[in-house]
């Protein structure tokens, strides 16, 4: 029995140490490597300055201190661009909390850290879409790095690479190439310090007076059955998506008077949500959402939200369409139509007019024409709402 | 802070145009100040309704009629460059007309009916706002997503 409880202390001992046992990592394979840059917790205090897109201007850059505890605390400080100076987030493991001091507005949330980590499902998925290696390493805000390049197997893809200190693999920096060479780089780390400890009172928020707070709870999680009865539509699925995306989950989004399914899709790498919801009452003048490519098929409007670029964005949207385009009557259960001989409104032919391709174009101002290059997209049944 | 230096402050901080401890204390003294919590809304409401009116864009080829029409007008002035007094003085009462020609505009499109320039894109604000939260859920603070840490901040007019 002591025996038994020796061996067991020694393994967690080790397991403990082992990334800092391996020296220079090149022990781990790069797909290992890439999986323990994904964990949410690292055996390391944190405290970094990194700079990253600014979602309200792409092609901009934002600042960002960071500060992140070996229990997965987190804190963030906005530090420019001077719009946004002083906004700060605290994600506790409990509650995600984000406070804007400019209009004193508080939003308080479940914290995305209670659902698993879903690091496992997304490497074997991405292992099925990417091919790893290891790339040229660089030193980064004094690091040495693991860089791990992941080539996609499928062509429209942009080969992504990862630097990850060789040591913590905490990651430092993400960068993209796409097929013409064009770099674009997500974060990257200017300055990173490894703590012995940070203060707990560096995970609570201090608002000014009492902020306006919004609070709001996890996202439920739906099937097919259950977003029809809470959406009123049958939501768009496609069977197979293109370059290899999978649902990871189907959830509500709900608040307000705004309500959607929001399809969380991966390729393992790259996430994306597709939302969904009945275009009843509400605008559609979304393009000021950053990373977003709307689209709109018979009264139900979606909007994909990604980092990938729009091209891609449009072509993994359409594949939405066409599985409305292969199975109409999917989206023509429509709850608003419910009769007494039909309560569940399944009768797809009584529900709504049924618009022809083109009729549903010009309604919408588009008219159907070729795609221009092999890699465009066909103009389809719905509408891509493009933006550039 | 006091009231008058909060006043005098109100429009950079309006413009986030504050920093360090100035911005700390106006931050401080708006938590605890009804009445410059006020000025301040009123303020920043201005700021929201002129941000949000739209710029008529003019046509094509407004400049080259705009410089034929001018040239019509004074060619001999404008042709003799001994008289850029003159000329000047031509530049003055222009930008005055071009003042009270846009004020005018702006009465005639907020008294013809047409709807409040800024209440249409409120709903549009809201599914931004919530799509931007929900993203914050979605990625979390998962570095390697690719997706900015912290956003939902340019969409002010949450529900």
């Amino acid at each position: 029995m002591a025996t038994n409880l020796k061996k067991l202390i020694g393994l967690t001992t080790l397991a403990a140490l082992t990334p800092f046992s391996l020296a220079g990592g090149q022990a781990l394979s790069p797909r290992e490597a890439l999986l323990r840059s994904m964990q949410r917790v690292f055996p390391v205090n944190v405290a970094a300055i990194i700079v990253q897109r600014d979602p309200a201007n792409e092609g901009t850059y934002q600042t960002v201190r960071v500060e992140r505890d070996r229990g997965g605390r987190v804190h963030h400080t906005i530090l420019q661009p001077l719009r946004l100076a002083g906004v700060e987030s605290v994600d506790d493991g409990e509650r995600s909390k984000i406070y804007f001091p400019d209009r004193n507005l508080l939003i308080d949330q479940d914290s995305p850290q209670q659902s698993p980590c879903d690091a496992d499902w997304r490497i074997n998925l991405a292992s099925q879409n990417y091919s790893f290696k290891f790339g040229e390493p660089v030193r980064i805000a004094g690091r040495n790095t693991l860089c791990v390049t992941a080539v996609p197997r499928n062509s429209a893809m942009d080969v992504r690479r990862y630097y990850i200190d060789e040591r913590t693999y905490y990651p430092l920096r993400l960068e993209s190439v796409a097929d013409n060479g064009a770099r674009t780089v997500f974060y990257d780390t200017k300055d990173i310090r490894y703590l012995a400890s940070i203060g707990a009172s560096r995970f609570k928020l201090q608002p000014v007076g009492t902020p306006q707070t919004l609070v709001y709870s996890k996202p439920p999680t739906l099937n097919s059955r259950s977003a029809y009865t809470k959406m009123g539509f049958q939501p768009l699925m496609p069977v197979n998506m293109p370059m290899g995306f999978r649902l990871q989950e189907m959830q509500l989004s709900e608040a307000g008077r705004w309500k959607s399914v929001a399809l969380r899709i991966s390729d393992g790498l790259v996430r994306a949500t597709v939302y969904q919801w009945l275009a009843r009452g509400s605008n559609f003048n979304v393009k000021s959402i950053e990373n977003s490519t709307p689209a709109e098929y018979r009264g139900v409007r979606l909007l994909l939200v990604s980092d990938l670029s729009p091209r891609l964005r449009e072509q993994l949207l359409s594949a939405f369409i066409e599985r409305a385009e292969a199975q109409p009557q999917v989206l023509l259960r429509i709850a608003q139509t419910q009769s007494p001989t039909d309560p569940l409104g399944l009768e797809p032919t009584t529900l709504v007019p049924t618009l022809t391709r083109v009729e549903t174009l010009r309604a919408i101002g588009i008219e159907a024409r070729k795609p221009q290059s092999p890699r465009e997209p066909a103009a389809i049944g719905g509408s891509l709402l493009r933006r550039h | 802070m006091n009231c008058k230096t909060a006043q005098d402050l109100m429009s950079a901080y309006l413009d986030r145009e504050l920093v360090g401890r100035e911005l700390a204390d106006m931050r401080a003294h708006l938590g605890s100040c009804q009445a410059c919590t006020e000025e301040y809304e009123a303020m920043s409401s201005l700021k929201h309704l002129l941000g949000g009116l739209q710029v008529p864009e003019p046509t094509p080829d407004f400049e080259q009629r705009l410089v034929a029409s001018v040239i019509r007008s004074r060619p001999d002035e404008l042709r003799t460059p001994e008289r850029l007094p003159v000329r000047r003085y031509n530049l003055f009462a222009f930008a005055g007309i071009a003042a009270c020609s846009m004020a005018l505009t702006m009465s005639f499109l907020s008294a013809s009916g047409r709807p409040d320039p800024v209440a249409a894109p409120v709903k549009d604000k809201n599914i931004a706002f919530e799509v931007q939260r929900d993203q914050i859920y979605a990625t979390g603070s998962d570095p390697m997503s690719g997706a900015p840490v912290i956003s939902a901040s340019d969409y002010g007019d949450q529900p």
